[in-house]
């Protein structure tokens, strides 16, 4: 009794050490790979704006395009500070594109996808000097690794990502809204 | 003992041995990610920030003077604190909140430099100062300081006693008592080794040997010879 019982145990705490220790890390290093090819495209797409002041319809796409290709399904948010020509409140006196001393208004996700998707394919957004842009990327499904260790300890909620990048910057070129 | 529970107390061993040792390798992982995108964002605001002064300074006609230089980068300064809120999605936040955790930002121009801290602001008016009003004597404030130039002084004897004041690169400017006259001398530092005197109002120097020398040990060597 004492012998089969032992045996058993063995069994299962060789199969745990043999198959899902193994699982569990390599798909954390997954999650890993995933996590510095989300960085990467952010910072590219983030990039691209500033230096180009322009927020076209194509980039965004080739952008969600390229952090989908590792499986993951990702919510992204975006966010665009307008440079506006109204002065902030220490500003005695004030000029309208000088960068610092205006208030600046924002433009969230929706209301960025709403004027790409009413432009179709060649719709941008143009940008100017001034203006800072970010993007911030958080992973929605359960990955893999995320499962497992629900499965084991339980100890990740609801609300939890693993995978998530952001990046944010100043937008340095006037931009054109044509492609 | 049977293999079998050899088997269990080694792994009854091993396993916590390496879970914790798996626990402290992930924390140090993920203390390196967190200085990394810390440095990144920081890269990225200070970036802004250079960047926002040279785009203003470039579009604005007086930027060559003090009280516009000052402006630019006040305005530089909100640039950087507008990116750094923006960059660790801190909306919100703003710069009287976040200089509690930058200690300085320094802006070093060609013949001295901005320095944006903390100090301690005195009000010369201080008997005069109502309750309410917005600042106190001896509070501590950020702000920008005036202008430090890049000067030292120098005595040696009573022969001489001159401030420097040193530049990005050759320009130096001397003013002081030399020998008890008043000297108030500019001009670009040159080596006298690669200078030939033609005549007395002709001199010529080889330029190229002047450019490749690295600033500090001309200024060195000009110290030396004054100290």
């Amino acid at each position: 009794m004492g012998d089969s019982l032992i045996t058993i145990v063995a069994i299962v705490l060789a199969a745990i050490l043999m198959f899902v220790f193994p699982l569990m890390a390599m798909s954390d290093r997954t999650d890993d790979v995933s996590q510095l090819a989300v960085e990467t495209a952010t910072t590219d797409f983030v990039d691209t704006v500033r230096t180009t002041g322009k927020l076209t319809a194509n980039n965004y796409s080739k952008f969600v395009e390229s952090i989908n290709s590792t499986g993951n399904a990702y919510d992204v948010e975006m966010e665009i500070k307008v440079l506006d020509e109204n002065p902030g409140k220490k500003t005695s006196q004030a000029t309208q594109d000088k960068i610092g001393e205006n208030v600046y208004y924002s433009m969230y996700t929706s209301q960025i996808l709403d004027q790409l998707e009413q432009g179709g394919n060649n719709a941008a957004i143009a940008l100017k000097e001034g203006d800072m842009f970010s993007a911030s990327v958080k992973n929605t499904n359960t990955t893999l690794s995320q499962q497992l260790k629900n499965f084991f300890y339980t100890v990740t909620g609801n609300e939890t990502y693993t995978i998530a990048a952001s990046h944010a910057g100043i937008v340095t070129t006037n931009g054109t809204a044509t492609n | 003992m049977k293999i079998q529970y050899l088997a269990v107390v080694f792994i009854i061993i091993m396993l916590p041995i390496s879970l914790i040792l798996s626990e402290y390798t992930k924390g140090q992982i993920q203390t390196l990610q967190l200085q990394i995108s810390y440095d990144s964002k920081l890269d990225t605001a200070t970036h802004d920030a250079v960047k926002a002064y040279q785009l203003n300074s470039a579009n604005s006609d007086t930027s060559d003077i003090a009280d516009s230089k000052i402006r630019d980068i006040e305005a530089s300064i909100n640039t950087f604190f507008n990116s750094i809120s923006t960059g660790f999605n801190m909306v919100g936040y703003n710069e009287e909140i976040l200089n509690r955790y930058v200690p300085a930002l320094v802006f070093t121009m060609y013949d001295g430099m901005y320095i944006y801290t903390s100090y301690n602001n005195t009000l010369d008016d201080s008997i005069n100062l109502k309750t309410d009003s917005t600042y106190k004597d001896g509070e501590q404030i950020e702000g920008l300081k005036p202008y430090i130039y890049y000067s030292c002084r120098y005595k040696k004897g009573g022969s001489i006693d001159v401030v420097i004041t040193y530049s990005m690169d050759n320009y130096i400017q001397v003013d002081g008592v030399v020998n008890n006259t008043y000297v108030h001398r500019a001009g670009y530092l040159y080596n006298p080794s690669d200078i030939n005197v033609i005549s007395d109002t002709r001199v010529a120097y080889n330029l190229s040997s002047v450019h490749s020398l690295p600033i500090n040990a001309e200024s060195r060597r000009f110290r030396r010879k004054f100290a």
